[in-house]
């Protein structure tokens, strides 16, 4: 039986690297890399000095938003990332905007880790330390003290969704994923799905997230994966001397919808999920499965559940964090899965351009697959100088090539792989 | 048809009162968990270093279930997993009491970056893994074996809704079994994230606890379900997040409804808790209030309401509604039968 489709209309990103979809490809073709000395938190006393932060105040997109969204923005970076994101967007989709029906809409939001951002309020901490109180609680209760739902600090997580299901008037389900690396892809896979499950003809999927807060960089400083800068070393997926990630952030989400939907209303698709893999690798907390056996099927599984076969993929957007544990593991389970094609596919991670948004990893780097698919163009690994493996096509120049069908891998932290398979609507 | 194979577990029955805000005045009654620290099933040494004490549980009441079944490693590594989490920064100062002492006794004049060098050195190494958000779904699989398509909701109580209605999805698109687990770790700080939701000022009790359900697609011969699911629906609106006021409509999804009994959850509460049962009374059908027997269980609420209905079932109650309302007002209502 033939699989119903699902198509993306619409989508819109903040990055590091772009201040909207539209700036993504002058971004890669000029090859620009948004790692820099961090604005936002003090690393003068850390060993690393640089992220990939979205340099621009964005109050400037949201100025119309309500004064509760407005003050937890400043607050709490995700939700700031989201309400950019949606603004950005606002009179471009509002035609789209006007078809939706309530109970036939969901979205679906992959979400990073809520983490106080402590460095805003160190002298309100030093002063409830100093008087006998426990500063976090006394701090939260203080700022939490408004009329609405919208707390300024501590959040359930499905704050996101909900504030897009507002703007979108989704009211089929709002559903936030929590699962680290994979959650905006888990978000998309998850929107996919429920579409083909008939639980709704359009979801908002995607996600938010950023590590440019006090708590998450020391944690994944603390934890090894941001390298070093005093040792010379930069994020360099895929490269011998790799040894660690680029922190970064960002949100944004993709429209899908149901190929009844895109009929009725005449709509022209830009992309369509034809699939994904998802598995556990039920191995470690700390590392990935160095057997592969379950990335290898998340792989494989996006291939069979698409309907693909290997030899029509033209490009692989892999998750190369640039991290001594997932690079390799990950070009090996591309070879197990894909065989003789994946020494042909060009491969290549654009983390050490954007850096990692960890939950939001995969909506940013969906929306730049589509920009790459518009511009017929494939990305290099920037930072490339000597690879890991020299098997694989792994793109040392940006290139001038249509992608029609591309894989988009992600893998998180506690063995979860995540693979999109997309294809080309603009051909 | 989707039927429930079996389930397990944890919840906890010793209560303390736990100060929010010596300003305010703002305290809670929070569930202590009692950690089975002699079953076979708890968690290594190492491991037991980066778990939530709810995770810990969770793991070994994931093994439990699991064990009463020989699923072969083949059936183990292709079932889906779905979760729901609560809150996952448990113990802020537990974490990061080095950090805030820097602050502390910091000078604010003084060296930024002496300040910065401090707290870098006080954060702990294993923070990021300690607050993993996927943490429970990890160790669950790392622990039992499940390796099928999954995925962890958060955090609200709806959550085990998305989650329980992901896994009726696996079944009925051919999978045989899946796994639905949820795991509330309630603290302070969940109750600072709930509170402010509610209309009411609060005189919170919140309880850590949570569960696993075993879905399975066929009545099998040599395992005995335990009930089947005939309806899961929720409502079809979008929450308004600047209103506080609680606006009960579950009547409308329960239109239509033969059951005989109704389980509900939802209030954080007890003046909340007595408004939903007054209005339920309305429907002339007897009630159970997950509230009343464990306080509020978060995303563990509908676990807790489907074991309290199976134990129904199991006593001659033909057809239970299972209902629940998360902070942001979200109802929804799973049906459990008879079979």
């Amino acid at each position: 039986m033939l699989k119903n489709k699902v198509y993306i209309i619409e989508y819109e990103m903040i990055s590091p690297i772009a201040l909207g979809k539209d700036e993504f490809i002058e971004s890669i073709t000029s090859n620009k890399s948004a790692e820099r000395v961090v604005d936002r938190v003090n690393t003068d006393g850390f060993p690393f000095k640089k992220a990939a932060e979205v340099k621009k105040d964005l109050s400037f997109l949201y100025e119309n938003e309500k004064e509760v969204i407005k003050k937890a923005s400043k607050i709490d970076r995700k939700l700031e990332l989201l309400v950019a994101a949606y603004w950005k967007s606002k009179k471009r989709l509002e035609p789209i905007i006007n078809l939706l029906k309530e109970e036939e809409t969901g979205t679906i939001l992959g979400i990073g880790s809520d983490a106080l951002p402590l460095e805003f309020f160190e002298e309100e901490i030093k002063n409830y330390t100093l008087m006998g109180l426990n500063p976090v609680p006394e701090l939260e209760t203080y700022l939490n003290n408004n009329s609405s739902k919208v707390n300024l600090v501590n959040n359930p997580y499905d704050i996101h969704s909900l504030y897009l299901a507002e703007k979108f008037k989704a009211g089929a389900f709002q559903k936030s994923i929590l699962t680290a690396c994979v959650s905006s892809t888990q978000a998309i896979a998850l929107g996919y799905e429920s579409i083909l499950n008939k639980e709704a003809k359009v979801v908002i999927a995607g996600g938010t997230d950023s590590l440019v807060n006090l708590v998450p960089l020391t944690a994944f400083g603390k934890l090894g994966v941001i390298p070093e800068t005093a040792t010379g070393t930069e994020c360099t997926p895929f490269d011998r001397n790799r040894n660690g990630t680029l922190a970064g952030e960002a949100a944004g989400f993709v429209i899908l919808a149901s190929e009844e939907f895109v009929n009725q209303n005449n709509i022209q698709p830009l992309g369509q999920i034809m699939g994904y893999g998802n598995s556990l690798d039920g191995y470690k907390i700390t590392a990935p499965d160095p057997s592969g056996i379950s990335m290898t099927k998340a792989i494989e599984n996006a291939l069979s559940n698409s309907g693909l076969k290997s030899s029509q993929i033209d490009y692989i957007n892999a998750h190369g964090t640039g991290t001594r544990h997932n690079d390799e593991l990950e070009l090996r389970c591309i070879g197990k899965a894909l065989g003789e094609d994946a020494k042909r596919i060009p491969i290549s991670s654009t983390k050490d351009r954007h850096g990692h948004a960890i939950a939001a990893a995969g909506i940013q780097e969906l929306c730049l697959l589509l920009e790459l698919m518009k511009h017929e163009t494939m990305p290099s690994n920037l930072k490339l100088k000597s690879p890991c493996s020299e098997e694989f096509n792994l793109l040392r120049k940006n290139k001038k090539k249509k992608i029609t069908y591309a894989l988009t891998n992600n893998f998180a932290f506690g063995g979860i792989n995540t693979v999109l398979a997309i294809k080309n609507e603009r051909i | 048809m989707t039927y429930i194979l079996d389930h397990s577990s944890f919840v906890c029955d010793n209560f303390e009162d736990e100060k929010i805000s010596d300003l305010n005045n703002i305290s809670v009654k929070i569930g202590k968990l009692s950690l089975d620290h002699e079953s076979e099933f708890f968690p290594t040494r190492s491991d037991q270093k980066v778990m939530r004490d709810d995770v810990k549980m969770s793991i070994v009441t994931a093994q439990e279930l699991l064990n009463k079944y020989n699923f072969s490693q083949k059936t183990l590594s292709n079932m889906p997993l779905f979760v729901s989490n609560g809150s996952f920064f448990g113990n802020f100062e537990k974490h990061l009491s080095r950090v805030l002492k820097v602050f502390k006794d910091a000078s604010l004049e003084g060296s930024r970056i002496e300040i910065y060098k401090k707290i870098y050195r006080a954060s702990p190494p294993l923070l990021a893994i300690e607050t993993l958000t996927n943490s429970n779904m990890s160790f669950i699989a790392q622990y039992t074996g499940l390796k099928g398509n999954n995925a962890t909701f958060g955090n609200t109580s709806t959550s085990t809704y998305y989650a329980l209605n992901q896994g009726l999805n696996e079944i009925k698109n051919g999978e045989n079994y899946c796994m639905v687990s949820a795991s509330n770790g309630a603290n302070i700080y969940s109750h600072i994230m709930n509170r402010s939701t509610s209309e009411v000022e609060l005189t919170g009790f919140e309880n850590t606890g949570g569960g696993h359900i075993i879905l399975s697609r066929k009545k099998h011969n040599d395992k005995k379900v335990l009930c089947k699911i005939t309806k899961m629906t929720n409502t079809k609106k979008v929450p308004n997040l600047y209103d506080k006021t609680i606006k009960r409509t579950w009547i409308e999804l329960l239109k239509g409804s033969k059951s005989e009994l109704i389980i509900f959850s939802g209030a954080i509460d007890q003046g909340v808790n007595d408004k939903d049962e007054q209005y339920l009374k309305a429907l002339n059908i007897p009630t159970i209030s997950i509230f009343k027997k464990y306080g509020y269980l978060g995303v563990s609420n509908l676990i807790f309401g489907i074991i309290e209905g199976i134990k129904n079932i199991k006593n001659g109650v033909k057809s239970i509604d299972v209902i629940d309302r998360d902070v942001y007002g979200r109802e929804s209502l799973i049906r459990l039968e008879l079979c």
